[in-house]
């Protein structure tokens, strides 16, 4: 081999091992600060009435918007649970972003819809709105019909319409708890002038028994992949979110269960429509604006209020949802690439925005090296394979370690797993992750920067079966 | 044996047992949350029979024996006593004061000063319900401390209707920067009329435009009516914040006399104080505003138009009909658009 070469293959191992280290080092640090927020969060919510928080007069009223794109099978069960939430004052406005199935006639015949021709500020532009229908049934919902734009653009929609200075962005086919809002609004309550945006744990349904749009009875489903997708669930949002969010470093609010001040969001200019990870872009760029004006902001992760999701269930919409999620994260990191190692924007250019960049987007991309590497060697008779397969065996290793602590961390959320067999499965699951599923999502997350070269852009549809109801 | 085989095993059989133990943690963590947690309610029960007896025979020395009892189980006690503060009134509630004096205040007093925030927390909550006008100052430093404890001193504060508390929060509020101040207005507001003489005397001072500002929206939040006279000056304020506030609060106050000056605030330089005083116009209910409301419509700015519609619908049959021409007008699409939808929604409701 050529002396370039060699030095290029010496500095990748290095480039490899460092990366693996540091990697590991932060997750744990995330862990270990999630499971002392997640502590210490569960007794003082012990001593604090969320009912009490009612009874302040400026208490702000809310947006719910809940833009939907083909999501006839979910679509009634989920409007039903989000007005069903308790908030003094709220409004529900779905967007339903041109479906080609019947998601607005199955809306239209659940709460009666009756079309009306209301005027609003054009704030933020968006793909042309068709017709606005308010229900008959419960006024607080209104439904925007409007050509297909993408989930940033029936955000914007869906802003231009909002009546109140709160917006909470969830997504049509989630379930939110009944308390949720009143829980992820605690932050602008404490600090109304600092406070930009909340967010809350994301959890997923498949398995769970679902009554009048709530969940009543927590389980885990059969299905393999949605098991594996719990366990990470629990590792990305109990260990990395709170963690992040205690480092105030938060550069991603869920675009499933997140709660913005509508000022902010309209001078930022709403959601960027060209990307496809409109919640992290929008976090990023609000930070941006708010460091660039020098006005002190907070973004917070409640680690309490959650929000019911049903996952993928087949290895195809899962692929494409993955896909998606990880084309939105370079296009948001590359956009506002200025933040990068930037002193003027405090942690989030100094902290947030490396470990977002180096561990999270090129993260899959050095695995897949490592792997290629090790298939090199394998066939150029170069391995040494005690230290190949140790190196393996320390990453199985520590993965399964991260793993199992995320069950643990998941033992103090609020809605924990009832059953100890269902505790079983998430242990066994856990160990099974690393193994499998871990290098197949390292595949999947590095065909993003493939993807996206091929500028590919679509909401990532997935085959939806419906909530599990109670019979 | 092989060492990488033997390095596997031992690695896995580590795994496996640290894997063991957390299911272990977790299943003892469960059992003994459930012993405690039985034990709680027991406790709490027994307290909640001796109480009730001692609020039925009204027995202060039971209530004291309570006290003195259960001084040891702080949680309990203090559970079942919040609890109890929510639901009862008069002078039942003496019983629970003197439980609270006898077998909590020192620990309250302790635990405020705690390195726990879980600890500060359930102080100032007890504080909350079963404290004295003397204790509201030592509830002020929690304002300037974590966002949980303020809000739950916000909280505390906005219960504490003696005039030392409130002369004590108004001091506050005196000296805060603007980065507290809507903070301090929900606890104000929170206290209702009482406030009004020191409201009245810091109407006179010389303020901030900001705390003037909001004191502003205090008079109309609670409402204050007799200090409606106080607003007029603040009308042609240099500052356009306090001139919306006083159109605000003027629609709140609803006192007819006040219709010259909204309809001032109409013709404001401002937007914002515009569209404001258009929604405060349609509160009064003056048919004399209506050509000025109908004006309204036809401005070039969004709020204002979709206000002074709002307004024109609450003057009843006269507004209605000058909202159904200006529906079927041509000349300007946008006040028909506003008119049309406004229409709409007076038959919806």
């Amino acid at each position: 081999m050529l002396p370039i070469g060699s030095f290029l293959m010496n500095f990748l191992n290095l480039l490899i091992l460092v990366y693996f280290f540091c990697l590991n080092a932060f997750y744990f640090l995330f862990i270990l600060l999630s499971l002392y927020g997640q502590i210490r969060y569960r007794r003082l919510t012990t001593y604090l009435s969320f009912k009490e928080i009612f009874q302040f007069p400026l208490i702000k009223p809310i947006s719910v918007i809940a833009p939907a794109f083909n999501e006839s099978s979910t679509i009634v069960e989920s409007v039903r649970s989000l007005l069903a939430l308790e908030y003094p004052l709220f409004e529900v406005i779905v967007v339903n972003d041109g479906s080609t199935d019947d998601t607005l006639e199955k809306l239209i015949q659940a709460f009666k819809l009756k079309r009306k021709n209301w005027v609003f500020r054009r704030v933020l532009s968006t793909k042309p709105v068709r017709g606005i229908y308010v229900s008959s049934l419960d006024p607080r919902l209104v439904v925007i019909d409007k050509e297909n734009g993408g989930k940033a653009d029936a955000l914007n929609a869906g802003i231009n319409l909002a009546r109140y200075p709160l917006f909470c962005a969830v997504d049509s086919d989630s379930l939110l708890e009944r308390d949720s809002l009143v829980k992820v609004v605690r932050p602008f309550i404490e600090e109304p002038e600092k406070t930009v945006a909340s967010g809350g744990i994301i959890q997923l349904s498949n398995g769970c028994k679902v009554k009048f749009g709530q969940v009543v009875e927590i389980g885990i489903a059969r299905n393999w992949l949605v098991r594996f997708q719990i366990i990470e669930y629990l590792r990305a949002f109990l260990g990395g979110r709170t963690g992040l969010s205690l480092l105030r470093s938060l550069l991603i609010i869920s675009g499933a269960f997140g709660l913005f001040r509508k000022d902010v969001v309209q001078s930022c200019g709403g959601y960027r429509c060209h990307t496809v990870g409109e919640d992290m872009d929008l976090v990023i760029r609000l930070q941006a604006y708010l460091r660039k004006n020098k006005k002190p902001y907070r973004i917070v992760f409640v680690p309490d209020p959650i929000c019911w999701t049903e996952a993928p269930e087949t290895l195809r919409s899962l692929t494409r949802q993955r896909n998606r999620w990880h084309r939105g994260l370079i296009e948001s990191l590359t956009y506002s690439f200025s933040l990068f190692f930037n002193p003027r924007y405090g942690l989030t250019g100094l902290l947030a925005m490396p470990y977002y960049t180096f561990f999270e987007m090129f993260g899959p991309v050095i695995e897949i090296a490592g792997y290629t590497l090790f298939l090199y060697y394998t066939l150029t008779n170069q391995l040494n394979t005690a230290f190949a397969l140790l190196f393996f065996l320390l990453a199985v290793i520590v993965g399964i370690l991260l793993s199992s602590l995320s069950v643990l961390l998941a033992e103090y959320s609020e809605r924990r797993y009832p059953h100890l067999k269902h505790i079983l499965i998430l242990f066994a699951f856990a160990w099974l992750e690393n193994l499998f599923y871990r290098q197949f999502l390292a595949v999947v997350r590095a065909g993003a920067f493939l993807s996206l070269l091929r500028r590919k852009k679509e909401w990532g549809r997935m085959e939806r079966k419906g909530f599990q109801k109670l019979t | 044996m092989n060492p990488f085989l033997s390095l596997t095993l031992y690695s896995l059989i580590f795994l496996a047992l640290l894997t063991v133990a957390l299911f272990l943690f977790i299943l003892l963590r469960r059992f003994l949350g459930q012993i405690y947690d039985r034990r709680f309610r027991r406790i709490c029960q027994q307290i909640e029979a001796e109480l009730l007896e001692a609020i039925r025979t009204n027995d202060q020395s039971q209530s004291l024996r309570i006290a003195i009892k259960y001084s040891s189980q702080p949680r309990a006690l203090a559970t079942v006593l919040v609890a109890y503060a929510q639901k009862i009134k008069g002078s039942a509630l003496n019983h629970l004061k003197l439980i609270f004096k006898e077998g909590l205040k020192r620990r309250v007093y302790r635990d405020l000063h705690s390195i726990f925030l879980a600890k500060k927390i359930r102080a100032i909550r007890l504080l909350v319900y079963f404290g004295e006008p003397a204790d509201v100052p030592r509830l002020f430093p929690f304002l300037n401390q974590k966002p949980i404890l303020r809000l739950v001193t916000i909280h505390a504060l906005s219960r504490a209707k003696t005039p030392e508390a409130i002369k004590a929060i108004f001091t506050a509020w005196e000296k805060e920067n603007s980065a507290h101040l809507a903070t301090l207005i929900n606890i104000l507001s929170s206290l209702g009329p009482i406030i009004e003489p020191y409201v009245q005397e810091y109407l006179r001072k010389e303020l901030s435009c900001d705390k003037l500002a909001s004191l502003v929206e205090l008079v109309g939040l609670i409402p204050l009516r007799s200090l409606w006279k106080e607003l007029l000056p603040l009308a042609t304020h240099s500052d356009k914040e306090v001139r919306i506030k006083v159109a605000r609060a003027l629609g709140r106050l609803l006192i007819p006399e006040s219709y010259p000056v909204l309809l001032r605030l109409l013709e404001d330089e401002a937007w914002e104080v515009q569209a404001q005083a258009a929604k405060s116009l349609g509160k009064l209910k003056n048919p004399e505003a209506i050509p000025y409301l109908s004006q309204g419509l036809t401005s070039p700015f969004f709020h204002v138009r979709r206000n002074s519609a709002y307004a024109l619908a609450m003057m009843g049959e006269e507004g209605k009909k000058v909202l159904e021409a200006l529906a079927h007008q041509n000349k300007d699409h946008y006040a028909a658009d506003v008119a049309r939808m406004v229409l709409e929604e007076m038959v919806l409701t």
